[in-house]
This record gives structure tokens, sequence and C-alpha cells, in this order.
């Protein structure tokens, strides 16, 4: 049977750091060994064999697969490779990502851009042509269809290939997105018309440092902006493109999806919003595709 | 990922960077994580039990155990001067060190 390779650097590290543990296990019990045995015989649940079975005692549990509590020497990367990619990424993107939704620093956006761009293939950043959003890691609301063309209506908006069904309950917002109609007329529609309002999230643009001051050039920016929308919670993502501004800062909500994308996030509490990651996309081809996107 | 009662306190960001720019597999950086996050816990738990009575040792550890973070802080504003400063002190030590491996690693071949 192969054996499979893990990186020099890694397998170093790992090693070191270990042997670390193990010291540090030691001289700690060592040195407070009173209070680690009355610790034990309070709480009558570790086989005392070792220094490092005391300090499991209080050895932080850092991660759903660290609950299994293995002894350290027994850290292997072997039984993780068979966890499903999206779960992998929910694991990773929680040891960035604060507990609560608030705004990111900078080093957890850059490390969070990393890993979203490792796992999907595709280059994303919180900061694109020197432009950004006020966040990057938001609550996300529902919102309606928009009118892609004048007289775009519920009875006309669905493809015999949508799943009219699922989304006609959501409406029609009465008013068009933040650039108007996607097309003059239902004739001169085209598939990327149809797409950019099918995946379209409204994103707080108002609220974008320099937006005031240069709002032509910022509103230019952001028309059919790509965007990476990362459920963190479940792994799912998708790439949608800005296609209206909003919601109102006092809603509580950073941004709204349409029906498609939340649907596909499964991204509706109760109160149909729930946090997601949203970083540009970096396509200056335009080569990548709205819509779902699947770990590489 | 799980709040320590230390959690405010330390900034480790600049490791999992430093891990970014290494050329780990997912699963590899998940588990050097790990590892850092358990040394660092470790760590400071040693920074803090010689600073406590035998006595107090042994009710820091039990509040450790049932994660009693508000009991762990009374405990620790009484009994530890400037408990604070010396938690962020070897936090910045056990980083600092941890930047050189992470750097010397880089060399591995």
């Amino acid at each position: 049977m192969s054996q499979k390779q893990y990186k020099p650097h890694y397998e170093h590290l790992k090693n070191k750091w270990l042997d670390e543990q193990k010291e540090l296990q030691k001289n700690l019990v060592e040195r407070h060994k009173e209070a680690f045995l009355w610790l034990e015989h309070r709480t009558k649940q570790l086989m005392v064999g070792s220094a490092g079975s005391l300090l499991m005692l209080v050895t932080p549990v850092t991660t759903a697969f660290a609950a299994q509590q293995v002894p350290p020497k027994q850290i292997s990367p072997t039984p993780q490779t068979t966890l499903d990619p999206q779960v992998r990424l929910i694991i990773d993107l929680s040891y960035s990502l604060p507990e609560n939704v608030q705004l990111l620093t900078d080093g957890q956006e850059k490390v969070v851009s990393k890993t979203l761009t490792r796992y999907f293939g595709i280059p994303v950043s919180p900061l694109l042509q020197g432009k950004r959003l006020d966040r990057t890691y938001g609550l996300i609301g529902a919102e309606q269809h928009l009118m892609r063309y004048p007289g775009d209506t519920m009875a006309t908006h669905f493809s015999p290939n949508d799943d009219a069904e699922k989304y006609y309950s959501s409406g029609m917002a009465p008013g068009r997105g933040a650039w108007g109609y996607f097309a003059n007329s239902q004739q001169e529609m085209t598939e990327k018309d149809i797409m950019r309002e099918k995946y379209y999230i409204a994103v707080q643009t108002f609220l974008a440092s320099g937006y005031n001051e240069h709002t032509k050039e910022y509103s230019d920016f952001f028309k059919y902006r790509k965007m990476l929308v990362v459920n963190p919670e479940n792994g799912k993502a998708l790439v949608a493109d800005i296609a209206d501004a909003g919601p109102s800062p006092w809603t509580g909500k950073h941004l709204g999806g349409s029906p498609e994308v939340m649907s596909y996030l499964e991204r509706q509490d109760g109160a149909a919003r729930g946090p997601v990651l949203y970083f540009f996309v970096d396509d200056p081809d335009d080569t990548v595709a709205l819509g779902p996107i699947t770990i590489q | 990922m799980k709040r320590h009662f230390y959690h405010h306190l330390i900034e480790i960001d600049s490791l999992h960077l430093a891990l970014e720019d290494l050329d780990l597999e997912p699963h590899e950086k998940e588990d050097l994580v790990i590892i850092i996050d358990t040394n660092l816990h470790h760590t400071i738990i040693a920074a803090i039990l010689p600073e406590l009575s035998e006595d107090d040792k042994k009710t820091f550890l039990s509040f450790v155990v049932t994660d009693d973070q508000q009991k762990i802080w009374e405990l620790l504003t009484q009994k530890v001067t400037d408990v604070e400063s010396k938690i962020k002190q070897a936090t910045e030590q056990f980083t600092k060190k941890m930047h050189e491996d992470i750097k010397k690693a880089h060399t591995v071949k």
C-alpha cells in the first residue's frame, strides 16, 4: 500500500512543535504536580499515565475535529484527507473568522481571501483597483427579483428551465436595480443579462470609502462587478454580480441576495438573513462564470 | 474556533498568515494551527501558574476545565499583578519563536 507523502517543511514543523508540546506538558506538570494531581483526582476522568494525559484536562478544544482529543503524537492528517472539501473549507475559515459577524481585520481579510482563492481557484480580494466595500463579512438578506427590461413581470421572468415554482413567491421589486434595466428589451436580452439578474447581489456601495467624493467612478466600478459570496457555515459559494445598491444600514443587514443566490447558499434563517463572506473576483477578461462554484 | 479566557489579549493572525505563505495542503495547515493553539494554551497556563499559590492553582485549573471565564478573571485579577501584561508577553515570545520556526521551515527541502 502506498504511503501518502507530506511536504518536508510540514513534517519538520509538525515534529518540532509536537516535541516542544511534549516538553511543555512535561515541565508544566512536573512544576505544578500537586495541582494537576488534585485536579485529576477531583475530576476522576483520566487514566493518569503521563504528563500529557494530565494536561489533557486543560487542553484547548479548537475545532470539531480536534474535539476528539487525540493525543498530540497521534495528530495525523490521514483521516482528514477523506473530509468533504466543503467541510475542510468550513474548518479552514473557522481559524480566521471571529465568532460573531463583524468587520474583519486586514490580517483576517488577507488570510480569508487567500484561503478562498486557493479553494475555488479564482483570484479574490477585498480590494480591487484601489476600491473596496466597507466590509467583507456581513449579514445577507433576501431581495426580490429585478426587472430585466421594460415590461418584465413575474409572468415573463422565468424560462422553461427555471425552477419558477421555487422562486416565484419572492416577487419582483417595484423599482429597477441601481443601474437600471439589464437590457433595453426582451428581444435584446442576452444570456449574460439573464445570469446577471439571476445571481445578483445588492451591496452597500454608498458606504464605500471614497464613494461620495467620486460617485461616478465608484458607480462604474461596482456595476455588475463580480464577487465571490461564501456561506462560511456550509461551504457553499457562488459568483454573483453587483446589480443593486443596498440594503439601508438601519435594516441591520449588510447586503442582499437574489432569490436564487439565497436559495443556493441556504442562507436564510428565520429572519431571512445570515452571515456570508464576499470578496471581489479579479476577472479582467470576464472568464469567470456567474453562478454556483465548486471547490477545485 | 473556541474562545479561551485570554482570547482578547492574543494576536496570532500573523502566524496564520505566515503559514499561508508556506506551501501547505489545507489539512497540513489545519494540523499546524491546532498544534500552535495547543502549545500557546500550555504556554499561557505555564506563565500563570507560577504566579499563584498552591490552592489558587487548583482553583484556577478547575475554572479552566469548566471554562468559567468570569471566575477565571475574577481570580486572576485578584491574585496576579498585571496578569494581562504577563499573558501578552508570553504570547509575544511564543509568537516570535513560531515565526522563526516558520521562517526556517522555508529552507527545509
